[in-house]
């Protein structure tokens, strides 16, 4: 279906001439992932998936997490295809409310150049029309990363993936940021790319297979024959490959690249770079670490321990460089890192309960980390009628495409559009693990996992760090609410009049004027409403999230319990 | 008569061992002109002639599928794009005078540390057909350093010649060639691997036009 709509979106890409359709691709991407969603919800059946089903002669596979994962993707992607697919901000008038009005009648603007600046008719988001495209594109192939049950078609579908990334982030092209941030993107994905084939190639040359299924349980069994030799070298080459894809999710040791290219590109693709690439190869990981964890039986090396080192070094790197940041999305770049310290963890200790928060973590945050970058890009949009006092916010480059790019441009942004600020607040506490929140649940279950396998030495640096992360989050909830802002409103847009003409049936019956009072459009008010409302009522039903990944850990662990 | 004597395929594989070595001779040759030339173009040029030199070398040898593709990729798209490159770039050969003679022991060090290293890595059997062993194998009496380790007499060989390979229909099934067999792998079992990477190759290209389409 993903593939057949795409084939569908690439003709009709390429036969457009207007460059002011892409809204309209946007939209139909949106209803593309709908039927996705549907087809993977209905293919969700918990217990004949139980142990998993292989697909295409075992290359791919299918099994429950792997359909939630799917959701998860399509779910997200579609709430980030909702910000291209509408225009961010509207017109009110009470006068043209009512619904027989809207139904039965037409608006005409008398002045078209006015309202298509105010509505942001122009932007450069709503002139790329191959961005649902490539959208897709990326979306196939970390669906396929997700359920890809050889080696091959990991690196395959891997490939997939991070090429639509890197030409997505170069595709705003005007923008000089962007394309030097996707050539950085490129080159040490690139890199990351020849360590997968690496420790893929190595463990080809030393088993002789690359269907997973067939290395577990090599694995697994030859722990049994006494003094068998062959998986020696396999725990080498599953770090290999595992640096491979840390470095794709930017942990630790690897994260260099990720804070300078989430701040080169555009905010709307940072929200996808940062969040779908993150969720396909962790789910992968999952898998990997999940059925390969037994090895040091005969080895007595745990490829895993590595991943622990590669946690905590993303605890620490990632609260201590994030203090000194004063880019706002190299800040959220830097949380992420934190983040996954969290749940690379979660993911190495591989108990029942860590599982569980791991699935837990991964959604949880994925939804945050969604809300935060899209509350960015509304907040960028809510400035147009402010101007700036400040200069140095004014000569920012790339203004255009990322808007909000220092903290102190959000200085008493609460008292311009207290509601925006009090979801950025919500989530920056839902990051930083202040009870009521989401966030706070996922990092407790995971310390009490930790705790419980007896990581006593990680899970305190897991604490300190959450504490000292706190500090920067606090930070910017300080600058927004109780430090003066610099902004006035334009004197132009103020006693703005814009007329327009009610028409039906090509005759003119009313005429209405639209005052200054122009709003954030509602599809973007509404995502974080709904997003912002998931993290703050969390706690009074959190029975749903709760059983799904208490379900899925359990099924990965008995297969045959349901 | 009903011996089959597997082993003469082992050593000959159906040509003379004397081609082989010529095509040593002439790649190692082509390789040295291609680092000796002073002009790029004519270097590049010889570049190609070894790609096919080695191209043909792995079609003798029985790698029917690597020669083609070598022909195929570095022949048919990697030194075209070179010389393209070469071509457009424009540089005058005067410019690339430069001493490199003080390089050979540099250059001959490297290759002797590589060939010790390598050869200590590789499985054995792999290291008495390299290039080095082979030449200095073709100047000695090849047949009989090969044969004396199998215990054969090469006058019983020559007889059974005939019958080593027979024609009956069976051998038709199990003779692929390389091509052959793994075209037939790669379009049943593996079918859609071929598709995701010509869906990967779908993305390159219209990756590639979005960057540099001129927009109105």
């Amino acid at each position: 279906m993903l593939l057949s709509s795409i084939f569908c979106l690439l003709l009709s890409n390429a036969l457009s001439f207007r460059r002011d359709t892409a809204i309209l691709y946007s939209r139909i991407g949106i209803i593309v992932l709908f039927y996705c969603i549907y087809l993977a919800y209905n293919n969700l059946f918990l217990t004949y998936l139980d142990n998993g089903i292989g697909l295409f002669g075992g290359l791919f596979y299918t099994s429950s997490i792997t359909q939630i994962f799917h959701i998860l993707i399509f779910l997200v992607s579609l709430l980030i295809l909702n910000m291209t697919g509408f225009y961010p901000r509207k017109l009110i008038s009470s006068e043209y409310m009512s619904l027989h009005k809207l139904i039965f009648t037409k608006l005409s603007f008398v002045k078209n150049l006015t309202v298509s600046n105010i509505i942001l008719k122009k932007g450069e988001q709503y002139t790329i029309i191959e961005y649902t495209l490539m959208l897709l594109f990326i979306i196939t192939g970390s669906v396929l990363l997700i359920s890809s049950s050889d080696l091959v078609s990991i690196f395959l579908s891997i490939e997939l993936q991070s090429y639509g990334l890197y030409l997505l982030c170069a595709m705003y092209r005007n923008s000089e940021s962007s394309t030097s941030a996707s050539l950085t993107y490129f080159l040490l994905g690139g890199l990351s790319s020849c360590f997968i084939l690496l420790g893929i190639g190595l463990i080809y040359a030393n088993l002789g297979v690359t269907y997973l299924d067939s290395f577990y349980v090599i694995n697994n069994l030859a722990g049994i024959i006494n003094n068998q030799e062959i998986t020696t070298y396999i725990p080498y080459c599953l770090l290999l490959i595992s640096v491979g894809f840390l470095f794709k999710i930017s942990a630790a040791p690897f994260h260099f690249w990720s804070p300078d290219v989430y701040d080169g590109i555009p905010t709307i693709v940072t929200t996808f770079v940062a969040i779908i690439a993150k969720i396909s190869i962790l789910t992968l990981l999952l898998q990997l670490v999940h059925y390969t964890n037994s090895i040091y039986i005969t080895t007595s090396y745990s490829w895993t321990t590595s991943l622990l080192v590669s946690s905590l070094l993303s605890l620490i790197i990632g609260t201590v460089l994030g203090l000194t940041q004063f880019r706002i999305k190299r800040l959220f770049a830097y949380s992420t890192i934190s983040h996954l310290g969290f749940m690379l963890l979660a993911l190495t200790i591989n108990s029942v309960e860590s599982i569980q928060s791991f699935i837990f973590y991964l959604i949880q945050y994925s939804l945050s980390n969604l809300n935060a970058f899209i509350l960015l890009v509304a907040i960028g949009y809510s400035l147009y009628a402010y101007n700036d006092k400040n200069i140095n916010h004014n000569n920012l480059i790339d203004k255009n495409n990322s808007p909000i790019q220092l903290i102190s441009q959000l200085k008493g942004y609460f008292h311009i559009n207290s509601i925006l600020a009090l979801s950025l607040s919500i989530t920056l506490f839902s990051f930083a693990g202040i009870p009521p929140l989401m966030g706070f649940f996922a990092k407790q279950m995971v310390f009490s996992a930790a705790l419980q396998e007896g990581f006593i030495f990680l899970t305190l640096v897991g604490v300190l760090t959450s504490v000292i992360s706190a500090v920067y989050y606090l930070f910017i909830v300080k600058t927004m609410f109780f430090d003066g802002h610099t902004y006035t409103s334009f004197n132009k847009l103020k006693d703005l009049k814009i007329p327009a003409l009610v028409l039906q049936k090509d005759k003119v019956i009313n005429k209405i004027y639209f005052d200054s009072k122009f709003a954030l459009s509602s599809s973007l008010s509404i995502t974080i409403s709904i997003l912002t409302l998931i993290i703050l009522l969390f706690m009074f039903m959190p029975n749903e999230l709760l059983h799904i990944s208490n379900l899925l850990s359990i099924i990965l662990f008995i297969p045959n319990s349901i | 008569m009903n011996n089959i004597f597997l082993l003469n395929d082992y050593i000959t594989n159906g040509y003379r061992l004397e081609f082989v070595d010529f095509i040593y001779i002439i790649s190692i040759l082509f390789g040295i002109f291609t680092i000796i030339s002073r002009n790029p173009i004519v270097s590049v040029l010889f570049l190609i002639g070894l790609f096919v030199n080695i191209a043909g070398l792995l079609i003798l040898v029985g790698y029917d599928y690597i020669g083609l593709s070598y022909i195929l990729v570095y022949v048919g798209a990697v030194s075209i794009l070179f010389l393209f490159i070469l071509m457009l770039i424009n540089i005058r050969i005067s410019e690339l005078v430069s001493e490199t003679n003080n390089d050979i022991p540099l250059a001959v060090i490297t290759v002797l540390l590589f060939y010790f290293i390598i050869g200590q890595v590789i499985p054995s059997n792999l290291t008495d057909n390299t290039i080095v062993t082979s030449l200095s194998n073709s100047f000695s009496e090849v047949y009989n350093v090969q044969l004396d380790n199998e215990i054969l007499n090469i006058i019983d060989l020559k007889q059974e010649i005939a019958y080593a390979s027979s024609k009956s229909w069976d051998n038709s099934l199990i003779e692929f060639t390389h091509i052959t067999g793994i075209g037939n792998i790669m379009y049943t079992n593996y079918s859609l691997w071929l598709i995701i990477s010509s869906v990967i190759l779908l993305v390159g290209m219209v990756g590639a036009i979005v960057i540099t389409i001129k927009q109105k």
